[in-house]
Formats: structure tokens, C-alpha cells, sequence
């Protein structure tokens, strides 16, 4: 499979194609124009692409800058050991292996970097064409998908309380998210900066499955995990209603996450490294806020401000506080200042009391 | 002795723990334990390291033994050779802890 998107659009920001407006002529100055155009609701100020391509990634053409890229995915089978890779199962533009875990790894994560790349111009994980790898059959009954700084990894689950984890197409999406995290703000994976680093994870896993179903914010469920937790009635987290994903479940009870910061969970270190499993809820439930007052498709407008803010505005350390500025901020820059995006943001931040 | 084992994070975000102390467990499998710990040299070991990768579990585990207690937590990929088959001991005993509201 193979997209070519706008080059300039992509890997030159904005206050560049301004002075190409501005000073350029020709073919340059209309392409340009064009990509101001076509960038309305996708101004992505990415920075020059890097010293290094990796990938199918080709740049400079005519002048300007361009790029053809290409999607790359490499599906391994551990074989139920914990050595990864593990063994080769399916590479890129190979048919079905009539392995569910193989086939939903691969169509997931191409739908993942699809949403990346077709809304956000994001080319793959590093934005530099990376080799999408992942492992199946992780351990025996493995209860958990994980993002390993290189790749992504999923288990089969015990098949009692967890199903395998390729079969939410958000959980793909979630781990990969990791990957673009570490690419870009870099969030530690602690506290309330891990805390944000589950969140962008949980946001753009919820944006992969309403882009591939073509759901506005209304129809979205806003689930994560609908279908791996066991149980028709069972998800593992609600942005929508974080804390109500699972309730009076046999073996696990409740659903812990806070909506707001009423019910912020101090946890030591050891303890999911400070909670970040648990308090991603109240960042979660601010994108769920923000989408619905804002309305239509959430991957473009809030989807937007949110990616923008991971890639440009926040650092490894940052807060909720930190984030809250950064979305408002970017809301401002992309919409206009008193837009009603730019309140919306700043209303769903103040709903969850991070405000 | 007694010892106090918790799984955390994950996807999932969930906890598996147990306590085992040795007046719950026959004499077989207290030396079964008493002689894992002591190989692991738990109480001298150097402190693993924490740094999780994203959604990957970390372990917590608190050992009073002999008159010495000591407490360490890790990433699962950053356990010791030395304590895989402790670890590996207490995962298959610990059980999802249900939360309530």
C-alpha cells in the first residue's frame, strides 16, 4: 500500500508557507497557497524532516520539499515464548495468514497509521516512515499488550477474564500511540506526566476506531477495550464516563478511574508508577468534553489540537495544568482567540476542575 | 516470614497481589520459598531497576525473613535472572484484587 500526501503540506509549517506567499513566485507560491488551503484544520508545525530518513521516505523534489510515504508493517509470532520478535508471520502486502491475531495486528496498526498520516500527515510512528513491528502470542495466556520503546506486543490473554488483545482495534491503536508519544513529547511514565501519556494514548485509540467507522461524537462510544475485558457489558475504560467502563464485575469490581480531579488518586511509585492507569480518566474525560461541545468528527478539530499539542507544546514533565494551557493555547492558534473551539477546551479543562 | 507480593499497571491498569506467610503454607512449600529467596540473595541484590516501558507490568515485593525485611519494585523486563523463579512463584499465586467504590 502505498499514499502520497501533500509534501509541503506535511514538513513545512506554517510561518513558512506564509513568506513562500509572501516572497515566492511561480509554482511555489501556488503550491504553497495550497497547502495553506488544504492545511486549514491540519496545521501541523512539524519541523523540517530530520537529518536521517528512514524507511521508504524520499525529500526535496522541485524545490520545495516532498516526501512518498509508504506504510511498512512486520507482524512476528513469539510462539508463547517471551522472545521477541519472534518468528516472521506477515510483512508488508502479504495475504491473510487466517491467524486472528496476526491479521488483526497487521489491519490495525494499518488503520492506525492511517488515521496518523491521512489527517495529521504524520509519516508512521517516528514521522519518519519507521518499520511498523509487532509480536502475537506473547507468553502464555498473557494478559496485556505493551509498547516496548521499539515495537508493539500482545498476549493471548488467559481466556477467562481477558480475550487476545488484537481484538480491539483501539488497543493497537493505544500502543502505537506510545510510540508517537516517545517521538515527539516524550512524557515520563509517571504521575500525572504518564498520566498525560496514557491519556494521548486512550484519545487517539478512541479516534483510529470512530475514523475507521466513520462515527461522529455522538455515535462514538468513547470505549477502550470493549471486547477484550470478557463481557458484553464489560469495557476497560469510558472517556465518555470514566469510572463506569466496568461495575460489579465478578472478578475485577469497579471501574477506579476519576472523571475530575475531586477524585485524584495519590499512589506511590510502585503502584502503577503513581496511578497512571487510573488518573489518565480526568484527561480523558476533558477530550471527551471538549469533542462534544466542539461536535462533528472529534479527529479533526479537537483530534488536531490534542496531536498538536503532543508534537509541539509539551515536555517530558508536563502536568495536567501544563497540558490544559497547551490545548487552550493551541486551540487559540488554530481557531482564533475567543473561537468557540478555544472555549470549548478551556470549559472541558474547568469541568474536570484541572482548571 | 512473610511475603507481600503486588502485580500493577498494564493495558489493563489492574492489581494481582498475595501474602503469603508461614503459617498458611506447609512446611514443604515454606522451604520451597526459603530456599528460592535465599538464591535470589534478595536481601543483597542490587536495587532493579523501575523504569517501565509503556503498559508494561511492574512488581512489587516485600520479604520479612529472618529478622530482615526489604521492599524493591521493578519493571518486568528489568527483573533480575536471579528473581525470575520467585517472581515466577508468586505470579501464579497472586489473584486480580476487585476493587469496589
Amino acid at each position: 500500500m502505498e499514499y502520497v500526501r501533500n509534501p509541503i503540506m506535511c514538513v513545512i509549517p506554517p510561518y513558512m508557507l506564509d513568506s513562500i506567499v509572501e516572497k515566492g513566485a511561480g509554482k511555489a507560491r501556488a503550491a504553497a497557497l495550497k497547502a495553506i488551503k488544504q492545511s486549514n484544520h491540519l496545521r501541523i508545525q512539524r519541523s523540517a524532516i530530520q537529518e536521517r530518513p528512514r524507511g521508504d521516505y524520499e525529500v526535496l523534489v522541485s524545490g520545495i520539499t516532498a516526501h512518498t510515504c509508504k506504510i511498512t508493517r512486520r507482524v512476528y509470532d513469539a510462539e508463547h515464548s517471551e522472545d521477541l520478535p519472534g518468528s516472521h508471520a506477515r510483512g508488508e502486502g502479504d495475504p491473510p495468514v487466517k491467524d486472528p491475531c496476526v491479521d488483526e495486528a497487521y489491519d490495525g496498526a494499518g488503520d492506525t497509521w492511517g488515521l496518523y498520516h491521512d489527517v495529521y500527515g504524520r509519516c508512521s510512528i517516528d514521522d519518519r516512515g519507521m518499520v511498523i513491528d509487532q509480536t502475537v502470542h506473547f507468553g502464555e495466556e498473557f494478559d496485556n499488550a505493551f509498547w516496548n520503546g521499539e515495537q508493539m506486543v500482545y498476549g493471548d490473554g488467559d481466556g477467562e477474564l481477558f480475550a487476545r488483545f488484537t481484538m480491539d482495534l483501539d488497543i493497537i491503536a493505544h500502543e502505537l500511540t506510545h510510540g508517537v508519544t516517545q517521538y515527539e513529547a516524550a512524557l515520563r511514565y509517571w504521575y500525572q506526566s504518564g498520566a498525560l501519556n496514557e491519556s494521548f494514548s486512550d484519545v487517539f485509540a478512541s479516534l483510529v476506531k470512530q475514523y475507521k467507522l466513520h462515527q461522529d461524537v455522538k455515535k462514538a462510544d468513547w470505549l477502550i477495550g470493549a471486547n477484550v475485558l470478557i463481557g458484553e457489558e464489560y469495557a476497560l475504560r469510558s472517556m465518555k464516563a470514566p469510572g463506569t467502563a466496568f461495575q460489579g464485575h465478578p472478578v475485577i469490581g469497579d471501574d477506579p478511574q476519576p472523571a475530575t480531579m475531586d477524585d485524584y488518586q495519590e499512589l506511590p511509585p510502585w503502584q502503577d508508577n503513581g496511578g497512571v492507569h487510573i488518573n489518565s480518566g480526568i484527561p480523558n474525560q476533558a477530550f471527551y468534553l471538549a469533542a462534544m461541545e466542539i461536535g462533528g468528527y472529534a479527529w479533526e478539530k479537537t483530534g488536531l489540537i490534542w496531536y498538536r499539542t503532543l508534537c509541539d507544546k509539551l515536555g517530558k514533565d508536563a502536568n495536567f495544568v501544563r497540558a490544559a494551557m497547551a490545548t487552550i493555547l493551541v486551540a487559540k492558534e488554530e481557531y482564533g482567540s475567543g473561537s468557540l473551539e478555544e472555549k470549548a477546551v478551556q470549559k472541558a479543562w474547568k469541568d474536570v476542575k484541572v482548571l | 516470614m512473610k511475603i507481600d507480593f503486588k502485580q500493577t499497571g498494564g493495558f489493563a491498569g489492574l492489581t494481582k497481589a498475595v501474602t503469603i506467610t508461614n503459617s498458611e503454607i506447609s512446611g514443604e512449600e515454606e522451604d520451597e520459598i526459603n530456599s528460592m529467596v535465599n538464591e535470589s540473595e534478595f536481601f543483597s541484590i542490587p536495587e532493579p531497576s523501575a523504569d517501565t516501558n509503556p503498559d508494561e507490568e511492574q512488581y512489587f515485593i516485600s520479604i520479612e525473613m529472618g529478622g530482615q525485611t526489604r521492599n524493591i519494585y521493578m519493571a518486568r523486563s528489568k527483573v533480575p535472572n536471579e528473581l525470575k523463579p520467585l517472581i515466577s512463584f508468586l505470579k501464579k499465586r497472586a489473584k486480580y484484587e476487585k476493587r469496589s467504590k
